[in-house]
């Protein structure tokens, strides 16, 4: 008996679902039969015509500036690029080749994490150079150089990181040739060469940016 | 719900608008910043997390570069936690600016001339500048700008706030910059004309000795440090008004606001049937002209005015218009505002409203009842109404009252609801929720509805990007091909031997020997489309706009 009410039940269920949706028995059957399993068309007709952009002349105007904007932005020294090292080197890169200001940010208004240059490093060396400058003495000179080499050990480790960021900054192929060929001449002057490899490798973090000129003084003395 | 509403405005929005922002940056800033981007836009975060989740993908000296890049141009601010460490917060309304920016620089254009335009766009470009830096860029591209003019055009932008000063830095705390809070935002600083001698005697000096880096040259400037940048919520205050004159007015896309400015110079020739049109168009912009400079530019209170106050604006703008003629448009807005604009008093002469929260309403109200024209037919937008000011309907009260058959009339209700227009809400005799004896009231939510269409819009947006840039990408020979071309020609133009016959029959020569028919057409075809897409992106950051400000003014 129990069974029987349920089983009406849930026919009459059915059918009283299908009369409040509005859906006839013969529609039932139908929609049943057309039921797809598919998703929709990812882009399905539209089933009106859109209303045409009506294009002002301000319109006009603002698109145009928008291209140049754009292309401003994209050509300006925050499009930041990956540097391409393991690629093949061709002949016509360098026509292809966008030149971009290098990256300059007033780096007071920043977080000093962020700071990718090391310039505070930069300035305790810079410093270190004036203090050497003062103290000209031969007693300082041995302690000097066991300094420097501790240095010039830290200094290539962290140039490790920051190199790849220097050849895709200077771009050229020629000035990697320079940095290559400065250090040889140098070689035979034991303590210029040492004092020279810490400034050079100074200067290969903020390469480009001048300050390598400042060291360059230094050398001097 | 108000909660829910809270949070979502925190989280900064859906996947979509994410979506956008990210590729909004990657079409301007490249790929390695928009993936630090969209990193940070899911989730605020410190910078060793940052480059944890980054690992592998890019280098820790790029993640920085690129976390600076995005806090130069205000896309990621930064803050403290109660942990002391440097928090990175991604700013998705800052992003959507982009869009708006040749906007911003039109409306600049418009009110103060050319010079506010360059400075305009300088400060985009370049995310914040000095006064000093801005003058200097803008002559380094054009020597015939006079500096004394863009500097005018400097303070009157900021006194009109359309720029901002970047708050300065007044001490670190664990490597956190600290801004300083209160200070005049809109303040000049004074010693620009006394820059302007140091700088270039500064730069010739500079020349002289060695070059010095570039930090050794700009102290020469009596501003370093004093950043400045588009006051962008002035600007999006600016565009509310004029969507609402625009509503108002029915003036359809054109810039109406502007008109203020360019209709006072040709004032004479206004052909007499469009005088009514004329008084109450420049009527309604001085209603929103009075409350130009609010403490808010996007605050939603009512802008109250007087016929009184009226007057002297018109004064001040030098405007043809007498007292009758205030009164009569006052008179048309409030009848043909359907409430925006109300008379609330007699006071000086008469006391006028407009009511922003229900002009933004009923803005977004013609929106989705154009898009429901759009999808549907005339029938549903009835269907969509009849419900609005019923509210909760029944099947059978919507097939009566909206005169139609009961099939129409339900399929149209469906059809409603598939589509996020109507909603309905189960109302049960008994527990069970037994279909025939429950009631499926229909209703309108318009918050919801907009809720739901932000992010239709957003992807809008998103997709219009992506489809310029297959179409630039596409058509990339072509337009290097264009620009190899367009020096010739202007060399050709430019010489002084040949006579404009000749003239004109070498450009045509070289054009067709370097573009020929078929190439100059599809560039034609790229151009038109990247003009429509453009312009159709700009169209939908405004509709945006409305939209957003009407979720934020919180009204049900």
């Amino acid at each position: 008996m129990s069974g029987k009410g349920r089983g009406g039940g849930s026919s009459n269920t059915m059918r009283s679902v299908a009369n409040a949706l509005g859906i006839a028995r013969y529609d039932m059957a139908k929609m049943m039969s057309q039921q797809k399993i598919e998703p929709p068309a990812l882009y399905p007709k539209v089933r009106r015509e859109p209303v045409p952009l009506e294009m002002t002349t301000d319109m006009l105007y603002v698109s145009r500036l928008k291209v140049e904007l754009d292309q401003r932005m994209r050509d300006s020294q925050f499009f930041i690029e990956a540097e391409k090292e393991d690629e093949i080197k061709r002949y016509l890169d360098k026509y292809s080749l966008i030149k971009r200001e290098k990256l300059d940010i007033d780096m007071s208004q920043m977080p000093s994490e962020l700071v990718w240059r090391r310039s505070s490093k930069k300035l305790s060396e810079d410093s270190g150079a004036k203090k050497r400058k003062l103290a000209n003495d031969d007693s300082l000179i041995a302690e000097k150089l066991n300094k420097l080499e501790e240095k010039e050990g830290q200094n290539k480790e962290e140039d490790d990181e920051d190199k790849p960021d220097n050849d895709n900054d200077s771009g050229s192929e020629k000035s990697a040739a320079e940095e290559e060929e400065n250090p040889l001449s140098d070689d035979d002057n034991q303590e210029e060469d040492n004092d020279y490899i810490s400034n050079y490798f100074d200067n290969g973090e903020g390469y480009g940016d001048g300050g390598s000129d400042d060291n360059m003084d230094g050398d001097e003395y | 719900m108000m909660t829910f509403r809270i949070f979502r405005s925190n989280m900064g929005g859906g996947k979509y608008e994410t979506q956008m922002c990210v590729i909004m940056v990657e079409d301007i800033f490249g790929k390695i910043v928009a993936k630090v981007l969209e990193t940070v836009l899911k989730e605020s975060c410190q910078l060793p997390t940052l480059l944890l989740k980054l690992k592998g993908q890019m280098s820790s000296v790029l993640v920085k570069k690129a976390l600076s890049t995005l806090i130069n141009f205000g896309f990621v601010s930064f803050s403290l936690d109660t942990n002391n460490r440097t928090t990175y917060v991604a700013d998705a309304d800052q992003i959507q600016y982009v869009i708006s920016a040749p906007r911003a620089c039109l409306i600049a254009k418009t009110l103060h001339g050319p010079a506010a335009e360059s400075i305009c766009v300088e400060l985009i470009s370049q995310g914040r500048l000095t006064v000093s830096e801005t003058i200097r860029r803008i002559r380094s591209t054009d020597e015939s700008v006079e500096f004394s003019d863009i500097k005018h055009s400097f303070e009157e932008l900021a006194r009109a706030q359309f720029l901002i000063r970047v708050p300065a830095v007044e001490s670190n705390i664990h490597g956190c910059p600290q801004l300083t809070v209160n200070f005049n935002q809109f303040e000049m600083p004074k010693n620009i004309m006394e820059k302007k001698e140091p700088q270039t005697t500064g730069s010739s000096s500079n020349d002289a000795s060695s070059r010095k880096r570039k930090a050794d040259a700009s102290p020469e400037d009596m501003d370093t440090g004093q950043y400045w940048r588009i006051n962008w919520a002035r600007f999006n205050g600016y565009l509310r008004d004029e969507l609402i004159v625009d509503y108002l007015i029915g003036g359809g896309s054109t810039a109406t606001m502007t008109h203020l400015n360019v209709r006072k110079n040709s004032e004479e020739d206004v052909p007499q049937q469009d005088r009514t049109q004329y008084i109450t168009q420049n009527v309604a912009h001085l209603m929103f002209k009075s409350n130009e400079l609010r403490a808010n530019p996007l605050s939603m209170d009512s802008i109250t005015v007087s016929i009184t106050d009226l007057q002297k604006l018109v004064r001040e703008n030098e405007l043809d218009l007498s007292k009758p003629d205030i009164e009569l448009a006052c008179q048309i807005l409030v009848d043909e505002s359907d409430g925006i604009v109300r008379k609330v008093g007699d006071s000086n002469g008469g006391l006028y409203t407009v009511d922003i929260r229900h002009g933004i309403r009923q803005i977004c109200r013609h929106h989705c009842e154009s898009l429901i024209r759009e999808q549907f037919e005339g029938r549903a937008i009835r269907v969509m109404r009849l419900l609005e000011s019923r509210h909760y309907l029944d099947e059978e009260q919507v097939e009566k009252l909206s005169m139609m058959s009961g099939k129409e009339a339900r399929e149209m209700l469906y059809a409603l609801v598939e589509e996020g227009y109507v909603f309905n809400k189960p109302v049960g005799r008994s527990n069970d929720f037994q279909p025939a004896r429950t009631f499926y009231l229909y209703y309108v939510d318009l918050p919801r509805t907009i809720r739901g269409l932000v992010e239709y819009t957003c992807k809008l947006v998103r997709n219009l990007i992506l489809r310029q840039r297959h179409e630039r990408t596409e058509n990339k020979a072509l337009l290097d091909k264009d620009a190899n071309v367009q020096p010739i020609i202007e060399n050709i133009r430019a010489s002084d031997q040949l006579d404009e016959a000749s003239k004109l029959a070498q450009i045509a020569e070289v054009e067709e020997m370097y573009l020929p028919g078929p190439d100059r057409a599809q560039l034609n075809r790229f151009r038109k489309a990247q003009a429509t897409l453009l312009a159709a992106q700009d169209q939908s950051i405004r509709v945006l706009l409305a939209f957003k400000l009407f979720l934020a003014s919180g009204q049900s």
